[in-house]
């Protein structure tokens, strides 16, 4: 951490301790002019913080994880529950010409039986899939522990935990990255002579769903929290274990296997990473006659103080797994300013490719100690 | 009714699984293999979160844990607390010369054996107001005039009480707010919060033992078969004062429970509490040491790592 | 002075009989007491002084340590200096928030420390406490505008909400502002300051640069 630069203070009687409070922009500015140019952390600008994983730490969860990426520590529990396919409203099989039935037939292959066959080509799921349209998968960050000064504890869900949950779960919409068939509870009614002879259906039928519930406590708030919730979503549901599960006809419920040897862990799509960035552009005051012409500069991972600094933010969310050595852009956002152009966002892929490489280094580090 | 401003899933109901009796791996209970007058280990860590005035992390040693089965009953505590303040009072408050103290204390949603929502209930209010009132007694309010000042205990996993259990109750609650009161005072500490002593908290307990019933110190509920009593206690070592009783189960101050009498439990808490303090102590002054030690950084990185064992 | 060993709250630092309890201690059964973590600090008597010839025990708040960047600043007192930014400006009174106490170019402030101005004790400076003279002549807009920082002392610890402060002093002035085009501003004299760029005057009760 370089010192306070001396220069900062327009007026040797503030002192240059009190020129983060006076003001963030200033000391920004006056870190990032210089060349090259270094944050208040001693970060290039392209930089990210390191990130610490450790999963399976809490033993009510289903799967588990703490995220620490700077001065952000998220923890993240996932819960699964059953929802039997009666307590779905108007609950219908999306399959063209499968009319409403309360325990719908599913017509499907072998692939529900086991999981070694899982293809990667599966069929996309889209709007239609079961996730989305009946909330299977629900992840809620919690901003009020007190993470911050300013998210004091017991509050509502400020508007930016609620965002937050709102753009991880679009998120987990968009990249698909639960499938719904690993949340399917299948019955099988046994196949017998006489049943077939009198026509009774003996399809596979579809009883209930798993449900998961993502539920991410912010611990400490540090910037980046987007990001940080995100990865500690994954990481929770890589960790995650479905009980063996099965419909019992005679108690007409859904019953468990309590052995772990039974169990089986979600098989995710892909491992989308999300980089989140801010704009720095420094105010007129602070440029005084230094005589550039509207400087800026793109700050990957902002931590709190550059959070606050930064009017324009955006988020590359990308997948470089995708094995044709070509990545995946799954989401692309920014606003709040018009600095940044097409050749910029370019830019900026590779440097969340280089992001995602950095998750995946640490993911298989935690995975495999677990 | 449901929260909008959350996700809140399915519109149906949906349910915690129900497991078949376990076959093979019966959920063994698990017998207490410390002394009757050791301590679990306490994790203790101040700091973790940089932009609060003072924080610490707390988790106790966990019991060892059953890989092959899904149900896990080898549940420990894990607190976290932040403090923020001394802060202006809020605007609707009225004067005051003193520091004006508020606690509080959430559950995570999956703290529990079963997923409790994100609605405040009795249980977070009632160790919020016992936890608040103990701490009332060791900080020196005077100090600071016309301020205030937010302690906020986050419950990241709480200790199983019974197999089925979906509320902590009993002694896991007891023992959860002997880890709010430890991990609040250490926060505090860190904060700089003129106190009076390093207040701990400590629990003793009254359990039926083979032949007649045994004293033990800091009783973890599922090493028990039975717990006849339970006593908390929020101590000053220094004053030797008690600023926190909370007691379960019936003792006797004539000895009913074959000659341990309330007072012995007393005791035992308050030796617990000791023990307790010690660690809390020595976390501070290692913490101490570390930043006097070092070089010039800024809070950014001499964040250490809150390590949550497996 | 002398350096003893780290304390925490509660351990015995010493005695009323040979010692004065001094800030960071406190007193029970004639035992001085630390009263937060730290190092204490024994401050031989000041000789100078009338009164007692005791030297006194204190555990100094970390000020200059880099651990001060995360603990509780000091509260604000009667005479402390403080640094304010302007957040309203009436005919009678000014409102700001009071950023930095007894400010002093040891100090580190943490970039975690978030400055929004319902988290900063509040201060007002009545018309009458802004300069020294010709109080009455006092015209609001022209000696603070809203996002100023001034320096300024406390003089009363106030009503229910907000310390008073006063301005009053060649020393006391606005030491930070900007400029209505947007630029910062540098003293051009005791009232009027002059935008960098553009060297456009405003008027402004200025802090003498010390």
């Amino acid at each position: 951490m370089p010192s306070i630069i001396s220069p900062l203070s327009p007026d040797p009687s503030v002192p240059a301790s009190a020129m983060p409070l006076i003001s963030p922009n200033a000391l920004l500015y006056a870190h990032l002019k210089q060349s090259p140019p270094r944050r208040p952390s001693s970060r290039t600008p392209s930089e990210p913080r390191p990130i610490q994983l450790n999963v399976g730490s809490l033993a009510h969860c289903n799967g588990s994880s703490l995220v620490k990426i700077g001065a952000t520590t998220i923890v993240c529990g996932v819960r699964a529950e059953i929802l039997p396919v009666t307590e779905i409203p108007s609950f219908r099989i999306t399959k063209a010409g499968a009319s409403y039935t309360p325990t719908a037939p599913v017509v499907r292959d072998t692939r529900y039986q086991g999981d070694t066959e899982k293809d990667n080509k599966e069929e996309d799921e889209g709007e239609y899939s079961p996730i989305s349209l009946y909330n299977l998968v629900v992840p809620n960050i919690e901003l009020a522990t007190g993470c911050s000064p300013r998210h004091p504890a017991n509050a509502a869900p400020s508007t930016e935990a609620q965002s937050i949950s709102q753009r991880l779960l679009s998120l987990l919409h968009t990249s698909q990255l639960v499938r719904s068939s690993d949340l399917e509870i299948i019955y099988t009614p046994p196949a017998q002579a006489e049943d077939l002879e009198l026509g009774i259906d003996t399809d596979p039928q579809l009883k209930a769903y798993w449900t998961l519930y993502v539920d991410m406590m912010c611990i400490s708030h540090g910037g980046s929290v987007f990001d940080a919730a995100w990865l500690a979503l994954y990481a929770a549901l890589k960790d995650t274990i479905i009980p063996k599960s099965w419909w019992d006809a005679d108690l007409e419920q859904v019953l468990c296997s309590a052995e772990v040897a039974d169990a089986r862990k979600l098989s995710l799509r892909g491992i989308p990473v999300p980089s989140s960035f801010g704009v720095f552009v420094p105010e007129k005051r602070v440029l005084g006659q230094d005589g550039h012409q509207d400087p800026y500069w793109v700050l990957m991972d902002t931590d709190g103080f550059e959070e606050e600094a930064c009017a324009e933010t955006g988020c590359i969310t990308v997948d470089a797994g995708g094995g044709k050595g070509s990545s995946l852009i799954l989401r692309i956002e920014k606003n709040g300013g018009s600095n940044v152009g097409v050749e910029e966002m370019v830019n900026m892929v590779t440097l969340a490719e280089r992001r995602w490489q950095q998750w995946k280094t640490v993911l298989d580090a935690a995975l495999s100690n677990s | 009714m449901s929260d909008r401003r959350r996700l809140n899933g399915p519109a149906g109901t949906t349910s915690p699984p129900v497991f078949t009796p376990s076959t093979g791996s019966a959920i063994s209970p698990q017998y207490r293999s410390r002394k009757p007058n050791e301590l679990r280990k306490i994790f203790l860590q101040t700091g973790v979160v940089p932009s609060a005035t003072g924080s610490a992390y707390l988790e106790l040693e966990s019991p060892p844990r059953s890989r092959s089965t899904v149900l896990n009953t080898s549940s420990t505590i894990k607190l976290s607390c932040s403090v923020h303040g001394p802060k202006p009072l809020p605007r609707t408050a009225s004067f005051s010369p003193n520091l004006q103290l508020s606690a509080s204390v959430k559950f995570a949603p999956f703290a529990t054996r079963n997923r409790q929502g994100y609605v405040r209930d009795s249980t977070e209010r009632d160790i919020g107001m016992h936890l608040e009132n103990a701490l009332k007694g060791v900080i020196i309010p005077d100090r600071w005039p016309k301020s205030a000042i937010d302690i906020a205990v986050t419950v990241l996993e709480g200790e199983d009480d019974q197999i089925d259990g979906d509320r902590i109750v009993g002694v896991g609650l007891v023992n959860m707010l002997a880890g709010c009161i430890n991990v609040s005072m250490a926060a505090l500490a860190d904060a700089r919060v003129d106190c009076l002593d390093l207040l701990a908290a400590g629990v003793g307990a009254i359990v039926a033992g083979p032949e007649k019933p045994l004293r033990i110190l800091d009783p973890a509920s599922i090493e028990h078969e039975a717990i006849l009593a339970s006593c908390l206690v929020g101590y000053l070592p220094s004053r030797d004062e008690l600023v926190e009783v909370w007691t379960n189960g019936s003792s006797s101050t004539q000895g009913a429970n074959a000659g341990i009498s309330f007072d012995e439990m007393l005791d035992s808490a308050v030796a617990a509490a000791r023990g307790a303090q010690t660690v809390i102590k020595e976390v501070l002054v290692e913490a101490l040491t570390k930043t006097k030690g070092g070089t010039k950084k800024l809070s950014h990185d001499h964040m250490n790592d809150v390590e949550m064992k497996t | 002075m002398a350096t003893s060993a780290l304390v925490v709250p509660g351990q015995v630092l010493g005695n009323l009989s040979t010692h004065r309890a001094g800030p960071g201690t406190h007193v029970y059964e004639n035992n001085i007491l630390a009263s937060i973590i730290g190092r204490s600090i024994v401050t031989p008597a000041d000789k100078g002084q009338s009164g007692s010839s005791k030297a006194v025990i204190s555990v100094p708040r970390p000020g200059t340590s880099p651990s001060a960047t995360k603990t509780a600043n000091a509260l604000p007192a009667v005479g402390s200096t403080v640094l304010c930014r302007i957040t309203r400006v009436q005919q009678r009174q000014i409102t700001a928030s009071i950023l930095v106490v007894d400010p002093s170019p040891q100090d580190v402030t943490s970039y975690t420390r978030i400055t929004d101005d319902d988290l900063q004790f509040q201060a007002v400076l009545r018309r009458e406490d802004i300069r020294t003279h010709e109080k009455d002549k006092v015209v609001m807009n022209d000696m603070y505008r809203v996002g100023d920082i001034i320096r300024a002392v406390v003089i009363s610890l106030g009503d229910e909400r907000n310390y008073y402060i006063s301005t009053a002093g060649n020393e006391f002035g606005v030491v930070v502002a900007t400029s209505d085009a947007g630029n910062a501003m540098v003293p051009a004299s005791w009232r009027e300051m002059k935008d960098v760029v553009t060297g456009q005057g405003e008027s402004r009760k200025v802090a003498k640069p010390s």
